[in-house]
């Protein structure tokens, strides 16, 4: 017996799906004309109700696309004039979920960047993590959404307690943040929320407001949070990682 | 070709789940309205069911949160979700079990906030960095009636800016289980001292069992007033009674003020120097920063972006190197920018030598009086240790001079210790 070709199984199964589609079309053309069960209602059926129930939910829904913000390993180059160094986020322009940042940069292109005095520990390059990125996913409108750490930096106030020191035993270490909203996410009062519209708000133990009225329509609900920090020559070496708390408050309308 | 399709498919489900482990979701969901309202029930429960909607692609532990004034007769059930599968949806009841009475219930409405937090955050790889975990919170709003005739009076005003047309809100909210038949308010605008600037009195009005209403705004022009914060003091005169409402209202101007910055520095060094800023703007201001000339030490700082709250004040350092800057007094211009607008201040910074800030870190110098006392007691050792130097010397010549005056012994004399 002859073995049949690849050639051969390729030109059979574009033949199949041909003769297939070809069959759909011709059955579908055919049932229309047909008197009898079809499962289509016909226009000479007498008439009658049927009630449809839906009954939607309200659903007060958060989503955090981006979860974790891992910097890396840094030293300090103790060379340079200022001496500081600063890492940011990403700008998340266009990411996760079709939700896209491009139309409104409050950050005013100010995007991902690890400052000259910053030296990366490691052979690899340096890759900036993106942003905090949250999304309304719910059907509810969120009347206040907030922002907290649970380690202080000297810029969020010394805290008294080395548990919630961020960088230990270091003044000049700045913890920031600043918000971009996707098209309208947040109401218009944003503009007096410190870290929106460019300005930058301060990460602390304390709940900051990052959006007012955050909204569930698409194309406008999701809010990108860009991470800032500075870290001073004097810093020592430590591990410096933060657990950040997003929390949505849904107090709309009874 | 089949392990290749296998390897593809591993790669494929691996990349899957890698993206998928980087978000995370939490969500509360329930018939009608997220907040409930109801009235204070003597004994009764009400349950509200709602539903945890865990969209995490990964086990996840919730917590209930709870709080308030009337916290403690909303509960939970079940208690705890420890933990949720991908996908799983958690029913849950908020359970209000009221007491038996009302006696110690302030009239009025009583919010009490819940919700559900992720309780396991994401790990974070290396060492640097930040994780995040979400929390959605929602409101049970308990109304309590009196019995007696009880009104609630608010007055509020938003800032203005010097010049404006203040607007004076009034409102009255009735927690009384009774008709109100004539309600007014009384405004006065009192300045720091307590002093009237101005009365108003709104049109009179009755109020339904339970009933909110707002009286007619009052307008005041602040023409001639300056910037500041004054008081609103609003009386509520309903059937006999009375309610006060306070508020304070801000005429604010668009101006900082730079209040203090550190003033001493180390030489040899790298110096925090903190500024402290004050807004006297009756709105947050944002996207601000300040500059700090120093012509002698040829610096030329700049702070980070920050913001002030109305009416705060914020401390934000910038960092100058003095490590090749001899000590001495360096002339500064710090120059906050904000709203297009600047506001300068010049001052001093000293830069002191590392050596003399250690000489101020120690003990205080003696004083003159325990100097004194301490030469005197040196100098009486001093002389005890001569008187008794030259005692001890006497001695020894006179055993020498009595040994030499006895008759030879034929035992061998004793060995005496030397003397130093």
């Amino acid at each position: 017996m002859t073995e049949v070709s690849n050639r051969t199984l390729a030109i059979l199964l574009v033949a199949a799906i041909a003769i297939s589609l070809v069959g759909t079309l011709i059955s579908l053309d055919r049932i229309g004309k047909l008197g009898g069960v079809t499962g289509l209602v016909t226009i000479n059926q007498s008439e009658s109700t049927g009630t449809v129930s839906v009954t939607v939910t309200a659903n007060a829904e958060v989503t955090l696309r981006v979860e974790t913000l891992a910097f890396g390993s840094w030293r300090i180059n103790g060379s340079t004039t200022t001496k500081n160094c600063t890492l940011t986020s990403a700008i998340n322009s266009s990411s996760n979920a079709g939700n896209n940042f491009t139309d409104f940069d409050f950050f005013n292109g100010t995007g991902a960047s690890a400052g000259a005095d910053c030296i990366f520990i490691s052979t690899a390059g340096y890759s900036p993590p993106s942003s905090f990125e949250l999304e309304n996913t719910g059907n509810v409108l969120f009347t206040n959404v907030t922002i907290n750490a649970s380690k202080n930096g000297s810029s969020g106030g010394e805290p008294t307690s080395q548990t919630y020191d961020f960088l230990i035993n270091e003044t000049g270490d700045i913890l920031n943040y600043r918000v971009m909203e996707e098209g309208n996410a947040c109401s218009d009062t944003n503009a007096a929320i410190p870290g929106a519209n460019g300005s930058t708000g301060v990460v602390s133990t304390n709940n900051a407001t990052v959006c007012k009225n955050f909204n569930y329509t698409d194309a406008q609900d999701a809010i990108a949070v860009q991470i800032n920090i500075t870290m001073p020559s004097t810093t020592q070496a430590q591990s410096a990682t933060n657990t950040i708390t997003f929390k949505a408050y849904a107090f709309g309308p009874i | 070709m089949a392990p290749r399709f296998f390897r593809l498919l591993a790669i494929v489900v691996l990349c899957c789940a890698l993206s998928a482990s980087f978000v995370s979701s939490v969500g509360l969901s329930t018939y009608n309205s997220i907040v409930k309202q109801l009235d204070f029930q003597p004994g009764g429960e009400v349950r509200f069911p709602y539903r945890i909607t865990p969209t995490t692609n990964r086990v996840m532990d919730y917590g209930f949160t709870k709080s308030g004034d009337m916290a403690d007769y909303v509960l939970f059930d079940p208690p705890t979700y420890a933990t949720a599968t991908p996908g799983q949806s958690l029913p849950f009841d908020v359970v209000v079990r009221f007491p038996q009475t009302d006696e110690n219930l302030t009239p009025g409405m009583h919010t009490v906030t819940f919700g559900v937090q992720e309780q396991t955050p994401p790990s974070i790889s290396g060492n640097m960095g930040f994780s995040a975990s979400t929390s959605v919170q929602t409101a049970i709003r308990i109304r309590v009636l009196s019995g007696n005739k009880s009104v609630e009076a608010g007055i509020a005003a938003l800032p203005v800016t010097e010049g404006g047309d203040l607007v004076i809100s009034t409102a009255a909210t009735s927690w009384s289980k009774l008709v109100i038949d004539e309600a007014y308010m009384t405004v006065r605008i009192l300045d720091e001292h307590g002093k009237i600037l101005k009365a108003f009195a709104t049109e009179k009005r009755q109020i339904l069992p339970g009933q909110a209403i707002s009286f007619l705004p009052i307008l005041w022009s602040t023409l001639g007033i300056r910037p500041g914060v004054y008081t609103l003091e609003g009386t509520l005169h309903f059937d006999g009674y009375q309610d006060i409402a306070l508020a304070n209202v801000k005429i604010g101007e668009l101006t900082v003020t730079i209040e203090e910055y550190t003033k001493t520095l180390t030489a040899g060094k790298i110096n925090q120097l903190m500024v402290m800023v004050a807004s006297n703007w009756n709105h947050p201001l944002a996207d601000m920063y300040y500059t700090l000339e120093s012509a002698k030490g040829k610096k030329s700082l700049r702070s980070p972006t920050f913001s002030i709250e109305a009416f705060d004040k914020v401390g934000i350092p910038v960092f100058w190197d003095a490590t090749s800057d001899p000590p001495g007094a360096y002339d500064v211009s710090i120059t906050a920018h904000y709203a297009e607008k600047e506001t300068n201040k010049k001052g001093t910074v000293s830069i002191i030598a590392e050596e003399a800030v250690q000489q101020l870190e120690r003990p205080a110098m003696l004083s003159m009086l325990a100097i004194v006392l301490l030469a005197i007691i040196l100098l009486a050792l001093l002389i005890s240790n001569l008187y008794w130097f030259k005692r001890n010397k006497e001695r020894e010549r006179k055993e020498k001079e009595s040994q030499q005056k006895m008759p030879h012994d034929t035992t061998p004399p004793q060995e005496q210790p030397s003397q130093k």
